[in-house]
């Protein structure tokens, strides 16, 4: 088990690394100038200069890289051009509103998505079934930014109740989970269901029947822990890539996480701020998978290693 | 005493294809310590048959009609009724172990679950020692430690034995063994079927058999019922049946047994 996480640990740490040296070697592809997005409209040629040097950007791309990298291994990922700030300290400082937001939107999809989808799962091909299928499908093709502006119209300003934008109360928290929620409850609660139906199809759902076990039993206790692992996987899947920055939902909130600061920061080609985004998102989204893959022997004991017993 | 009664039962199943008559109008009974065995090959109705018995069919898909009166109970009438029955006086053995049970819980935990239904004054430890002696009684060796095996640590023979065991845990007065050795070894199946014979001897259960093997109808039956779409061909005495059938059917089904020499010249049974 230790040598397996050690394995593992490694792997991950190895997976950060290529995607912070890839996006370092992206951003510099990306036709804009920091430079000039920095010295604004009125910038002479001599001022763009004085600012590259300062950023160190004159330096050829490998120098550049090899100065990243030993700041990367001190924990310095250089200073944000736009604000002047640790590129790292900025990014730290609006990450615990992308994990609230994330954390809650999750929750939220969890707690509708699984007890939808085993209800409908159990009463497949009927009205309520397919009233849920006619709801699961629209809740998926509603984009993210139609939902939002939508919910923000009727709940923030038709009908006052949510304030409409930013983290100052946790009222304000409800539209922006609710918008990512809807979108996942739709994909998440499909899953659900298809699990659901074909393990209580199963033969071992039939013949615990047929020793009288009750039917809430058969639905939970043998269906869905069943079930568990690729819903688990899902959720665990879908709250790292949320932690990457709700890009879309945080824009239309004013909401002052990772996904409203990328926007930021690529608009104004701040590299070292793009760079310490992705460091910490991809630390945290391959933490999130690790964690989500260390908690399948706990859901199923077919993959635990090394315990077997006798035949 | 007569403990299955059948009359003029008829199963239709709603399929993507339609309506079909899988089961069609069969009578039959079952007493105490008798094994009555239905033959045929697949899709004659015979596993469907057992599936009603147990009123295990699901509503919305199969209509049956018919009397089927399990200890005095008609589950075709009161499939609610059927439902109290289940666990108390009938079990069933299925047909493939390696499928039957949650590959999540132990052994132990599921044979306890059972436990805990049938003989609810039991503590957790008193428990433990019941499931460990029915594992024994089902010949299960080092029967302790098995308890807390998951079902994809056994072979099929053993997982079949702990069916039987969990069957057995409820003291059924009928046993539902539907194809109960089509997934196992050769040389396992003997070892199942005599199992089973032997706890009906001692608990003089009735055994309703399902299978498509003549081998294992000859071996374990007092009565057989010949299937074929639906309906019973013949019927009797085994040894009539397999002895001397009147119908073209049932002497194709035997003919279609692939025979070793000895078989043919003096017979084994």
């Amino acid at each position: 088990m230790a040598r397996y996480l050690a394995l593992r640990i490694a792997q991950s740490l190895l997976t950060v690394f290529l995607i912070v040296s890839t996006v370092f070697v992206l951003v510099r592809l990306a036709p804009g100038d920091p430079a000039a997005a920095v010295g604004g409209p009125l910038a002479t040629t001599e001022d763009l200069q004085a600012i590259r040097e300062e950023m160190g950007l004159v330096d050829s791309v490998p120098q550049q890289y090899w100065h990243f990298i030993t700041g990367l291994l001190q924990g310095d990922l250089g200073m944000s051009y736009s604000f002047r700030e640790p590129a790292l300290d900025v990014v730290l400082e609006r990450l615990p509103y992308t994990i609230t937001l994330a954390g809650a939107a999750i929750l939220l999809t969890a707690l509708v998505a699984i007890p939808l989808g085993v209800f409908t799962a159990r009463r497949a091909n009927t009205g309520w079934d397919l009233g849920a299928n006619v709801g699961t499908i629209a809740g998926q093709s509603m984009p993210e930014f139609w939902t939002g502006i939508m919910l923000l119209t009727l709940l923030a300003v038709v009908v006052p109740i949510f304030p409409a934008s930013g983290f100052t109360t946790w009222s304000g928290l409800v539209l922006p989970a609710v918008t990512i929620a809807l979108l996942q409850v739709a994909l998440i609660s499909r899953l659900v269901h298809r699990e659901m139906a074909a393990n209580l199809a199963a033969p071992y759902v039939t013949v615990a029947r047929s020793r009288g076990s009750a039917e809430r039993a058969l639905t939970w206790r043998y269906a869905f822990a069943n079930s568990s692992i690729p819903v688990l996987t899902a959720l665990g899947t879908r709250f790292a890539s949320m932690l990457n920055g709700v890009v879309v939902v945080e824009v239309v909130f004013a909401w002052p996480g990772i996904g409203s600061l990328v926007v930021r920061a690529l608009e104004t080609r701040d590299y070292p701020l793009i760079q310490a985004t992705v460091l910490v998102t991809s630390l945290l989204a391959i933490g999130v998978q690790l964690l989500v893959d260390l908690l399948y022997p706990l859901l199923d004991p077919r993959v635990r290693v090394g315990k077997a017993v006798s035949r | 005493m007569t403990l299955l009664d059948v009359q003029d039962l008829q199963v239709e199943l709603m399929t993507e294809a339609g309506v079909v008559r899988a089961v069609d109008g069969i009578s039959f009974t079952v007493d105490r310590s008798e094994t009555v065995t239905l033959i045929g090959e697949s899709g004659s109705g015979k596993s469907t048959t057992a599936m009603a018995v147990q009123a295990l069919l699901p509503e919305r898909l199969a209509v049956v009609s018919g009397r089927c009166v399990v200890d005095g109970v008609d589950v075709v009438a009161r499939p609610r009724e059927a439902g109290k029955l289940r666990g108390r006086t009938i079990a069933m053995i299925p047909q493939d172990p390696m499928t039957a049970l949650s590959p999540v819980a132990t052994v132990g935990r599921q044979l306890g679950e059972v436990l805990a239904r049938s003989e609810p004054g039991l503590s957790r430890s008193a428990r433990r020692e019941r499931a460990t002696d029915l594992l024994d009684s089902v010949r299960i060796t080092d029967p302790r430690r098995q308890l807390d095996a998951y079902p994809h640590q056994l072979s099929g023979g053993m997982l079949q034995r702990v069916l039987i065991a969990i069957a057995l845990a409820i003291d059924p007065h009928l046993l539902v063994a539907d194809e109960p050795t089509s997934a196992l070894d050769v040389t396992v199946q003997a070892g199942i079927l005599d199992l089973l014979l032997d706890l009906q001897d001692r608990t003089s259960a009735g055994i309703l058999m399902i299978t498509h093997d003549i081998g294992v109808a000859r071996l374990v039956s007092d009565r057989v019922h010949v299937m074929r779409d639906g309906r019973f061909v013949e019927s009797g005495e085994v040894e009539a049946v397999v002895g001397a059938p009147q119908q073209d059917y049932t002497r194709r089904l035997l003919d279609a047994v692939p025979r070793l020499g000895a078989w043919t010249d003096g017979g084994v049974a």
